[in-house]
């Protein structure tokens, strides 16, 4: 689990302060944020068919076979934690960096960087622990109902992306000036 | 049960543009509060939390 969340922390963290540089540019981030959530939010909640960002990275074998447990934990952990350069299905992954880039406080953000590294370090552990106590039990079976479980976060992630439109789009018109 | 219902196309529509609504409602209500900026690290952590976990469903 350490080996997940440390390096999920750390990376985020980096992140959040090189997307607090970014933020200050003004209505960029926003209306980034708005367009994004509203595309892959409507795709992903009506079902539509649609291809998220991201890198279809995959660790080397070289980088496994042979080597301590506590190496390929460690390994497993840096590349896996973050969730920046493996593969991932779900757009809410993206809409993070351009959510830490609202912050305003520097502090804050790095804070807001570390959190999310940690969350996700942390879930993606549990997730690969459940899965490793899945493994035994009949392939098939697993295949389908992992297919119906992808299928339905899509859906609750679609919802989050187009609540997070609905916020952005009033974020957005206060800051032109709109009395809302 | 629910979720054969909530798989339909229209209810599909329905929940989308009410996600709109109430996403747009709450802002409002926050920004008026001066809460928005730690509602939006919250909603970060807990979608950092969704996304990590839905990976389970893609070993």
């Amino acid at each position: 689990m350490a080996a997940y969340v440390f390096p999920a922390a750390l990376v985020w963290s980096g992140l959040a302060a090189l997307f607090w540089l970014v933020g200050h540019i003004p209505l960029l981030v926003p209306l980034a944020a708005l367009a994004y959530t509203l595309w892959f939010g409507a795709h992903e909640a009506l079902g539509l068919p649609q291809r998220v960002p991201g890198l279809a990275w995959q660790v080397p074998s070289g980088w496994i076979n042979r080597r301590p447990p506590i190496l390929q934990a460690l390994t497993w952990g840096t590349t896996l934690g973050p969730g920046l350069v493996t593969r991932n299905p779900y757009a809410g992954m993206w809409l993070l960096p351009l959510l830490l880039a609202l912050n305003a406080n520097l502090f804050m953000t790095i804070i807001a960087g570390l959190a999310i590294g940690a969350a996700h370090g942390g879930a993606r552990a549990l997730g690969v622990l459940s899965n490793r106590e899945q493994v035994d039990s009949d392939m098939d079976y697993e295949y389908l109902s992992i297919l119906g479980a992808q299928l339905r976060w899509l859906y609750i992630d679609g919802l989050l992306l187009l609540l997070a439109a609905g916020a952005l789009a009033a974020y957005t018109l206060s800051l032109l000036g709109a009395h809302l | 049960m629910l979720e054969v219902w909530a798989s339909q196309r229209p209810v599909r529509a329905l929940l989308a543009a009410s996600s709109l609504v109430v996403g747009f409602a709450m802002a409002i209500l926050l920004l008026r509060q001066s809460h928005f900026a730690l509602a939006v690290v919250i909603f970060s952590v807990g979608l950092a939390v969704l996304v990590g976990t839905g990976k389970l469903a893609t070993p």
